[in-house]
Formats: structure tokens, C-alpha cells, sequence
């Protein structure tokens, strides 16, 4: 039963990865980020104790809500972002499919050195890929800063079954709300002029 | 009482108060606290009791948090003296440049951060440390510079690479395994080069030079290659790879000083030259780290006459940049007329750097060229031609900047006082570091 959970949370995480890949206004894009954090934390909850998964959810939710906010107070909720490399949804569909094929053959590779559990690894590699590609065919301010964010949450889903200490979970923690508020600070006020060093 | 509150989470509390402070109190409170922290460092003795006051105090080197530690050893201790006396020196130049006070309670925030980088045990936690050092630049700019993102986009490349690493790493049971062994060197090798800003991941220097404030790059500049080093040269200290690593950093350090002076030679942007500076001495240190424990010893002696540099290059650079209204080579045309001090200053920087003989880097310049001509003479050739390259362009700096049409003789001073003997005083300490390198030897 676990297991089916576990699966059925990776077909959601793919399907917000896409999602965020494919969504061009940033309202869409913030929505498929909030989403993300549900089969995230269950797949993080088969390595780690659910108490510390439910941490990172809310953690997750908390950096999602203040890019909200500062993008609603900042005007820039209805605006799009459009990536300077390829612009066709065919391409990031193809790069998703490419990011799961890569993720089912890397689940014999990794057992060398890790043994997490396939859907953890699968998804940690999905998460990875869609990163890689939100900041890697994006100048825009948000498509990029969300890229790291999800590269971020990536390797913390295939970290988790090399170590579960409460430490780490607090280095993690923190690091995701200093990244949540780096990129709030910068949706949401304008630049004023003379205001960069 | 710790180390680590001393040195770590005062310095993060006075960053968070200094953002209140008004300028007056921020210069001079920021520059006597960061002061302070060097000069205690420099007196208190760690693990050790001592009277002050009356009082019985004993200062531990371990912090312990959660089963972990922040631990200062003596190597910690020379940088921490280091690092805040180099800081208390930007802190000061703040108040003779516009717009440039809000470095001083970063200035405490990073500090703080690469204290914690150097010093938390165990090591790998490290990358999590350095990797909220780069969404901490995002706060400097709005919008954010490329150069910032791209060393954001570079440390979140390479955290988990250094994480798994350093994981497997301190386990013997892996370690052993001749199958894995590799596995683990790659991932540490291709860390290391994303997290140094190994060629060719450093384009974000020069993009950094060009795209802020000179006294904000150079303070940068100077911080970030650093830490990056220091983080390197930490992570393989703790490591049995050494030997597999050492080609991975000569070649690098070689064709990163050879590039950076060569594209040094033809800038005309003396914001991007001050990147390729960082670059170069990047490169530098890379060429030490590969030496074994001996290199590991010039890089930490050679911190001083680099960090000098880079204070003098910033402040005189700075100040050629408020009067001269740019930093492009064709707006700094015979400025050095109207600003002799600061040219000078500037010039003589550039000259340290290229290892000029008396100047503050010219010893380790040469223990480094001995030891590269004792490896391979083509090597030594190469570690000269690119001494060279920085010689170069200090050379055009000069000729830029004295520029002067036959028959001119518009001579001027429009330093004020303050400025001139800053940069007279920069210019001493570059000399004397330079004449003087066994007082530093005898503090390491």
C-alpha cells in the first residue's frame, strides 16, 4: 500500500515538474510549486521520520506563500516569463520523459553507493532535471531563482537516505527560507533608481 | 563561553544591527568592532583560563549544537585575525566613498558565514554553509547582477556533488572499496571545480568586476574567491584523495592564471581586469593546493599580501571611479594627474599582483615560481608569462591613467587629506609585508 502511495506521489511530482516547465504566467508557475510540496514530503516521509517530512512541507508551503505575497504586492503575478533557449512545450515534455527514463536507469547505477527507494530516486532526479532547466533557459528573475529552489528540494530527496539527522533538517530548513526570502525580496519591491551598489 | 560567539554570532548580530545604524555609526562602530574581533583573537587564548577584570574567563574552541560542532583551531585563528583586520580596513574606506556603506553590516554576515564555513564539523556541511552565501548576495542587488546568479547557479551545482563526497568520503567502508574509490573523486573533482570557480566556471568574476560598485567588487572579490579556496583546501586536508586531485589543480591553476592575465592584458574595463585579478589569484592558490601540505601553508601566508591587494586596488580604484564617472579604460584617460595618490596606489596594487619585486606578493610569487620551475620548466615558463600578462596591464594602467598631451602641465591633488594618507598607508604596509614576509611566517 506504501508503495502505491509512493508511486502515485511521483506521478504527481512529475506531473507539477511539468507544470512548472510549461507554465509561462508566473500565478501558474507559483500554484505548480505549492503543489509540488505534497508528493515531495510523502516521498521524503519513506527515508525520513513523517514528523520531519511534514517540516519541510510547511517549510516548502512557507517559502510558496511569501513568493506569492511578494509577487502580488510587487505587481508581477500576471506577468510571463519567456525562456531565451528553446520555447516549444514539446521540448520541456521530451526533457521531462528524458529526466524519468534517466531517473528508472540511474535506480541500478546509485545502488552502488545509496539504496533510497525508486520513486525518491526517480523523482529527486526529476526534480534535478526540471531544475537544471528553469535556470538554465531562463534570464527572468523568477523562472531562474525557482529553478534552484527545485534543484535544492532534488538533491534534498536524494540526500535523505543517506542521513536523517535533525541537524541537517534544521541546515535544509534554513536554507530554504533564506532562498524563499532572497527571491521574495526581489519580486516584490521595484528597483528604485541608484538603489544597486 | 565560545569561540564560535565571539567570532561567529556576534559579528551575525552587530551585520543585523548595522542594517538600523546610520552611516557615521556604521563606519566607525563597524570598523572598531571588526577591530576588536581581530585584536581578541589575537589575545585571548582558546581552551585556555585567564584573568580580565578580575574575572576567571575561559574561552572554548568547540560550540556543539545538536550533536554537531563549530570547532576553531589554530589555523581558524589566523584567518579569523586575518579576515576581520582586512575587513576593519574596507570598513574604514567606507566613509570616504558614496553609497558603499551598506557593505559593512554584509561585510559582518558573510564574515560570520565564512567562519562557520571553516570551522563546523563534520566538514561537509560546509556546502549547505557556502550555498546559503550565494542566496545571501541575492539581498546586495535588485535586479541581480548575472554574475551573482551565475555563482548562485555554480555553489547549488556543486553542493550536492560536495555533500555526497564528503559523505562517502568519511566512510572507510567506502573509502576502501577500490570500485567506489573513483566514484567519490569524481563527485568531490567536479565540486571542487564548480564550488573554486575552477576554469571554466569563473566567469562570474569579471562579470562581477564589471557589473557593481569597484569597492563592492573588490570587497567581493575578495571574500568569495577566499572562501571558496579556503573551503578547498579544508576539504581536501581532510581527505586521503589528495595525490588523485593534485593534476586536477595544476592544469587548472595553470590555465586559469594564463587566461585571466592574458584577457587582463586586453581589457578595457578595469571593473572586468579587477575580476580577472580575482581569477588569477584564484588560479594562484590552486597552483599552492596542489603543492601537498607545503602549499596548503604559502596559500594561508599568501592571504595577507592578496587581501593588502585587493584593499588598495578596490579604495584607490574606487576613487579614479567617483571622479572619473566609469570604469571604462577611455572616461579614466590622464586621470592620474588630477589624482596622483589614488593612480599611484592603484598602479602599485596591480604591480604586487604581477610579484614586482619589494611589493607585498613578490616573495610567494617566487616560492611559487621555485616550485613550479622544480616540477617542470615549461611550467615555470608559462607561471612567468603570465606574471607578464599582469605586468602588462599594469603598464597600460600607468599609461592610461599619466596620459598627457606634449606641453601639458596640469598637475593637481584632488585627493583630500584623509584619502592621501590611506593610500600612502596602503602603499607602506604593501612595502613592508613585501621587504618583511618572515613576520608573517613566524605568526603562521
Amino acid at each position: 500500500m506504501n508503495s502505491i502511495f509512493s508511486w502515485i506521489a511521483l506521478a504527481v511530482l512529475i506531473l507539477s515538474c511539468g507544470g512548472l516547465l510549461l507554465a509561462r504566467q508566473r500565478q501558474w508557475r507559483v500554484a505548480w510549486l505549492f503543489l509540488l510540496y505534497i508528493p515531495f514530503t510523502l516521498l521524503l516521509s519513506q527515508s525520513w521520520p513523517l514528523s520531519m517530512a511534514l517540516l519541510r512541507l510547511i517549510t516548502g508551503w512557507i517559502v510558496t506563500t511569501s513568493i506569492a505575497i511578494a509577487l502580488q504586492s510587487g505587481r508581477g503575478l500576471q506577468e510571463r516569463d519567456h525562456p531565451f533557449g528553446p520555447d516549444t512545450s514539446f521540448f520541456y515534455i521530451q526533457g521531462l520523459a528524458l529526466l524519468v527514463v534517466i531517473g528508472i536507469g540511474a535506480t541500478r547505477a546509485f545502488s552502488i553507493l545509496i539504496t533510497p527507494p525508486a520513486p525518491s530516486l526517480i523523482g529527486s532526479i526529476v526534480l534535478l532535471g526540471s531544475g537544471i532547466f528553469l535556470f538554465g533557459f531562463n534570464t527572468a528573475t523568477f523562472p531562474y531563482l525557482s529553478g534552484i529552489l527545485v534543484f535544492v528540494n532534488g538533491f534534498e530527496l536524494l540526500y535523505a537516505s543517506v542521513e536523517s539527522s535533525s541537524f541537517l533538517l534544521f541546515l535544509l530548513t534554513a536554507l530554504n527560507l533564506l532562498a524563499g526570502l532572497a527571491i521574495s525580496h526581489h519580486l516584490a519591491s521595484p528597483v528604485a533608481k541608484g538603489d544597486e551598489p | 563561553m565560545t569561540a564560535a560567539y565571539l567570532w561567529i554570532f556576534l559579528p551575525i548580530l552587530l551585520g543585523i544591527f548595522f542594517f538600523t545604524a546610520s552611516r557615521r555609526t556604521m563606519y566607525r562602530w563597524g570598523t572598531l568592532s571588526a577591530l576588536g574581533l581581530a585584536i581578541l583573537a589575537w589575545l585571548v587564548p582558546l581552551d585556555t583560563p585567564f584573568h580580565f577584570a578580575g574575572l576567571n574567563l575561559k574561552v572554548s574552541s568547540s560550540f556543539d549544537f545538536l550533536g554537531r560542532s563549530l570547532s576553531f583551531d589554530k589555523q581558524a585563528v589566523y584567518i579569523l585575525i586575518l579576515l576581520y583586520g582586512i575587513t576593519a580596513m574596507w570598513f574604514y574606506g567606507v566613509h570616504l566613498l558614496q553609497k558603499t556603506e551598506v557593505l559593512i553590516p554584509w561585510g559582518f554576515l558573510f564574515n560570520g558565514l565564512l567562519l562557520t564555513l571553516l570551522t563546523v564539523r563534520p566538514f561537509l556541511y560546509a556546502a549547505i554553509v557556502l550555498e546559503a552565501l550565494g542566496f545571501l548576495l541575492l539581498f546586495l542587488l535588485r535586479p541581480p547582477s548575472p554574475g551573482i546568479l551565475r555563482f548562485l547557479a555554480h555553489q547549488t551545482l556543486a553542493f550536492p556533488f560536495l555533500l555526497l563526497a564528503a559523505s562517502f568520503g568519511s566512510e572507510p567502508r567506502i573509502m576502501s572499496d577500490a570500485a567506489r574509490a573513483p566514484f567519490v573523486i569524481a563527485l568531490l573533482g567536479v565540486g571542487l571545480a564548480l564550488s573554486a570557480g575552477l576554469f571554466p566556471f569563473h566567469s562570474w568574476m569579471p562579470l562581477l568586476g564589471a557589473e557593481l560598485h569597484p569597492y563592492f567588487a573588490s570587497f567581493l572579490l575578495w571574500l568569495l574567491p577566499l572562501s571558496t579556496l579556503l573551503f578547498t583546501g579544508n576539504i581536501l586536508e581532510r581527505f586521503s584523495l589528495y595525490t588523485s586531485l593534485i593534476s586536477l589543480f595544476q592544469i587548472s591553476g595553470l590555465l586559469m592564471i594564463l587566461i585571466g592575465s592574458g584577457e587582463m592584458l586586453v581589457e578595457r574595463h578595469w571593473g572586468r581586469a579587477l575580476g580577472y585579478a580575482a581569477m588569477i589569484e584564484t588560479g594562484y592558490g590552486l597552483l599552492s593546493l596542489s603543492l601537498g601540505q607545503n602549499g596548503h601553508s604559502i596559500l594561508l601566508a599568501s592571504l595577507f599580501p592578496r587581501s593588502l591587494n585587493f584593499v588598495l586596488w578596490g579604495f584607490s580604484l574606487s576613487i579614479l571611479y567617483h571622479r572619473g564617472h566609469g570604469l571604462e579604460q577611455r572616461t579614466l584617460e590622464g586621470l592620474g594627474r588630477r589624482l596622483p595618490f589614488a593612480a599611484t596606489s592603484l598602479i602599485l596594487a596591480i604591480f604586487s599582483t604581477a610579484g614586482f619585486p619589494l611589493l607585498a606578493s613578490f616573495p610567494w610569487r617566487v616560492i611559487l615560481w621555485n616550485e613550479s620551475s622544480t616540477y617542470s620548466l615549461l611550467w615555470g615558463l608559462l607561471f612567468l608569462i603570465s606574471l607578464a600578462g599582469i605586468f602588462g596591464h599594469a603598464l597600460r594602467t600607468f599609461n592610461v591613467l599619466f596620459a598627457m598631451e606634449s606641453g601639458a602641465n596640469d598637475w593637481k591633488q584632488e585627493e583630500n587629506l584623509e584619502e592621501k594618507i590611506l593610500l600612502s598607508l596602503g602603499v607602506l604596509f604593501l612595502v613592508i609585508s613585501g621587504l618583511f614576509p618572515q613576520i608573517l611566517m613566524r605568526l603562521l
